[in-house]
């Protein structure tokens, strides 16, 4: 990425983290809905980008939430462990497409159905280490399960509003 | 070391993951036993400051239920023929003295402006710190209850564990009798605590009050903490007691901070006599 993407990237980061801690995790519906979307931020980073770059992004943005929620250290491990299973993702199961245009995945970037996929699966592994770990131990697994399911749809679907409404097509680096 | 360098070009990426993901494990485990990282948590100023605003806006919402409670405290505190014992001691903080004029307790009013209910281990943050006198283990309660006890401090904000917090146990009494067992939140339900032992001979009826003991430092004696909501025998010997919280903690707002000004002389001789057990 180029300074200015840099500096864009940490801007939209930052409105993702404060759109987090200071309205999504206000609104308390349930004790099984804790919908986070701001991995967002991670799920859009060029794909060929050198991953041990994501693995230091993902931990000082999951800091940045930690220091605002007071759980030093879940969000910077579970955003640090998603970075790690992307990059599994990218070079392994993603589309070939992606990978030779070194794309960005936003929606307007990629085709909806792969890029449904993807949200999916990075929202429901990130809900998943998530609450296992904020229980450290699987004593009550059927609730992490519940917990990830719930918490992933609604996730998955307001990073779909925010895409939709966000997001500008925009040509490939 | 040519080997080791070698192994390192290949897998460093491997290992700056592996680094970053024990840094992340090490500050959880401190932050859950010891509570001491006040730059990684929402007291400091910069994420403070930041639920100050947010609280700023939010706090109009709910003016009128506040409102509603603080003329019934007021109320409440006409009604009682103690007002004399409270002493004014510092501008905005108030005193319980003892029988013998030494100061007990005194009383500091602050804000919530960020708070969780529905974690395994909650915390609140409120808008006084260590500028204002505010201190760890000072414990937190409302017109309604006791709410939590302060674990971090940082220069104007501070952290409270809240009662909704798996670590958080408080041994309480009904009546005149102490309730021995530790009375804790199960991570379910944010509006009951309970205990699971309580021996079977103690007669407990639903719709007790219950208060806290002298037994719990961070609170004078006597402060509500619930009402009992359902007892259980569990055997001949035992039954199990959920007590509802008189306190709505989803609602804080309005808090006082009480410091008990012997404290950390209690506890220094309660790790002394512990030490010596062992």
């Amino acid at each position: 990425m180029s300074g200015i993407r840099w500096i864009g990237f940490f801007f939209t980061s930052l409105a993702l983290v404060l759109l987090q801690v200071l309205v999504i995790d206000q609104i308390g519906i349930s004790r099984f809905i804790h919908p986070q979307i701001y991995f967002l931020a991670l799920l859009g980073l060029p794909v060929n980008m050198k991953h041990w770059i994501t693995y230091v992004v993902a931990f000082a943005l999951g800091m940045t939430v930690d220091v605002f929620v007071n759980t030093p250290g879940l969000h910077a491990f579970v955003c640090t462990l998603m970075a790690f299973s992307r990059y599994i993702y990218l070079s392994n199961f993603a589309d070939k497409d992606w990978i030779a245009s070194n794309v960005r995945p936003t929606l307007s970037n990629t085709d909806v159905i792969s890029y449904l996929l993807y949200a999916s699966i990075f929202a429901l592994l990130f809900h998943f280490f998530f609450f296992s770990l904020e229980n450290l131990s699987f004593a009550h697994f059927d609730e992490i399960l519940l917990s990830t399911l719930y918490s992933s749809s609604i996730s998955v679907l307001l990073i779909l509003l925010i895409q939709f409404t966000f997001s500008p097509r925009e040509t490939n680096e | 070391m040519q080997n080791l360098l070698r192994f390192l070009a290949v897998y460093y990426h491997f290992l700056i993951f592996v680094i970053l993901e024990l840094l992340a494990l090490s500050a959880l485990v401190n932050f859950n036993n010891y509570h001491q990282s006040r730059y990684f948590t929402s007291v400091n100023n910069i994420t403070g400051t930041i639920y100050q605003w947010q609280n700023d806006v939010t706090g109009y919402f709910n003016l009128r239920s506040e409102n509603q409670i603080l003329m019934e405290e007021n109320l409440k505190l006409r009604a009682r023929d103690s007002v004399q014992n409270f002493t004014s001691t510092l501008n905005d903080s108030v005193g319980v003295r003892d029988t013998s004029g030494r100061l007990l307790y005194s009383y500091r009013t602050a804000k919530v402006i960020n708070n969780s209910i529905y974690k395994r281990r909650n915390y609140f943050t409120i808008n006084k710190g260590t500028a204002q006198g505010v201190k760890k283990n000072m414990g937190v309660i409302t017109p309604d209850g006791i709410a939590g006890k302060i674990v971090d401090v940082g220069n104007n904000y501070a952290l409270a564990m809240s009662v909704l917090h798996e670590e958080f146990v408080i041994t309480p009494k009904i009546g005149e009798r102490t309730i021995y067992g530790g009375m804790r939140w199960l991570g379910e339900d944010p509006t009951e605590l309970k205990i699971d032992k309580v021996s079977g001979h103690i007669p407990l009826a639903s719709g007790d009050s219950v208060f806290t003991t002298s037994f719990s430092h961070f609170f004078p004696e006597g402060v509500l903490i619930g009402t009992v909501s359902r007892v259980k025998p569990t055997n001949a010997n035992y039954q199990e007691l959920w007590v509802e919280l008189s306190n709505d903690i989803g609602q804080l707002s309005d808090i006082y901070v009480v410091e008990n000004h012997y404290i950390e002389e209690i506890l220094e001789l309660e790790e002394e006599a512990e030490n010596e057990r062992n």
